[in-house]
């Protein structure tokens, strides 16, 4: 199940608070929740996941617009709780590095492992690059799936803004892409 | 079918292959199983609770705690400083900041007769019978007894001395109120005892028994340079023996 498999039916049935919509309901977002928060840099993308579902689920009997006003309220309370993640943080910003070896979630080989740790990397490398606006809309527009409207509605901003920041950020992105395969 | 491929003007016609490795490792932030669930959301998605009593974040709870505080703080002082219990600069300080604010008009003074000692002063005690209405009032702690008015046109080239001065030679022993103790001076000494209180006619009347005059912000002095709140009932206006 993917972020697009949310459907009205899903929802009315989870806005019910039958068990099964729930689940599916998380099955279909959580993923894209969670590349959403690793894509803005959060170390402990889980347990903020988690969070965002707690504060989406009680909501669910007062959202208009369907699947899309549903996935539109969830990534909006995982930007809100984006912001929150990095204001706590600010004020105790000493935290302890994660480490895969002590992490007990993590089942896949060590092979793969470092496959997915490197191009995680690289591309965390390139995003951190970028100002917060332009990654904000770059990660809300392919890893969450969000169409220019709705990136606007969870931004605060009008949607040929969101535009101006793709682009720019897109433009950056290339930029970064052809230094590093020269560097390389 | 991703959605941000519909914006193909944005990525140009000549794809570069590094820049869709880059969008394709991008995407793959959502291609991943879901985090367990926490024990929480665990028994949100078993039905275990019910949607209504999901917990809500405490941060909500202090903010409300916090909003309610202000609220009462500020209201608090806005009934202070309308009813002028404030100390002078913060009644200040609030008045300006009402005024400016709301339609509401709050003095940016403390009144006269609130004002104590640390900025306040208090109310003066009702003169009773049983004072002794020649005495001079005592000075009270932290009170400045009033100067009088000066007078430019009976300004005396000598200041008066400290201590009261015998009666003048004609005085009658007894006329007017019983002076036990000599009173302090009136008039100057050299001076007529007559030219001290003006007309007779323009005599203020005596003060109310229940203390001075309010309505007016300086102390009003009498004609010998007395204030007229320490001028007794039974003693007779200045200038005022025929």
């Amino acid at each position: 199940m993917s972020n697009r498999d949310v459907t009205d039916e899903l929802v009315v049935a989870a806005a019910r608070g039958e068990p099964a919509a729930l689940s599916g309901l998380y099955r279909a977002l959580a993923p894209a929740i969670r590349g959403y928060l690793r894509g803005k840099g959060i170390a402990d993308a889980d347990a903020v996941t988690n969070d965002v579902f707690l504060a989406v689920f009680p909501r669910l009997a007062t959202v208009c617009g369907g699947a899309e006003g549903v996935r539109k309220l969830a990534f909006a309370i995982a930007h809100s709780r984006m912001v929150d993640h990095y204001r706590a943080h600010a004020r105790r910003p000493a935290q302890a590095r994660w480490s895969a070896e002590d992490d007990p979630r993590q089942e896949v080989s060590a092979e793969q492992v470092s496959v997915d740790n490197e191009a995680t990397a690289r591309v965390l490398a390139i995003l951190d690059h970028l100002p917060d606006d332009q990654r904000e809309v770059l990660v809300l527009r392919i890893i969450a799936d969000l169409t220019v409207e709705q990136v606007a509605a969870v931004m605060g901003r009008s949607a040929g803004a969101v535009k101006q920041l793709q682009r720019r950020g897109v433009l950056r992105v290339r930029a970064l892409v052809s230094e590093r395969r020269v560097a390389l | 079918m991703s959605r941000f491929d519909d914006d193909r003007s944005v990525i140009d016609d000549d794809v570069d292959p590094a820049m869709t490795q880059f969008l394709a490792d991008l995407r793959a932030f959502a291609d991943c199983e879901p985090p367990p669930p926490s024990p929480e959301l665990a028994a949100l998605l078993t039905g275990v609770v019910p949607l209504a009593a999901a917990p809500r974040r405490p941060a909500l709870r202090r903010r409300a705690v916090g909003l309610i505080a202000a609220a009462v703080l500020v209201t608090g002082a806005g009934v202070a400083a309308a009813n002028g219990r404030l100390p002078q600069p913060a009644q200040r300080l609030v008045s300006d900041v009402v005024n400016t604010l709301t339609p509401f008009r709050v003095p940016s003074r403390v009144e006269p007769d609130r004002a104590t000692p640390g900025g306040r002063e208090e109310p003066e005690p009702p003169q009773t019978p049983a004072d002794d209405p020649a005495t001079p009032p005592r000075p009270r702690p932290g009170h400045r007894p009033a100067r009088p008015a000066p007078d430019r046109t009976q300004r005396p080239a000598v200041a008066p001395p400290p201590l009261p001065p015998p009666a003048p030679p004609g005085a009658r022993p007894g006329a007017g109120a019983i002076v036990p103790r000599p009173s302090p001076p009136r008039e100057v000494p050299g001076e007529p005892a007559g030219d001290a209180g003006g007309d007779p006619t323009s005599a203020p009347a005596p003060a109310p028994p229940n203390g001075p005059d309010r309505t007016s912000d300086a102390p009003a002095a009498g004609p010998g340079g007395r204030h007229e709140s320490e001028r007794p009932e039974s003693e007779p206006p200045p200038g005022g023996e025929h």
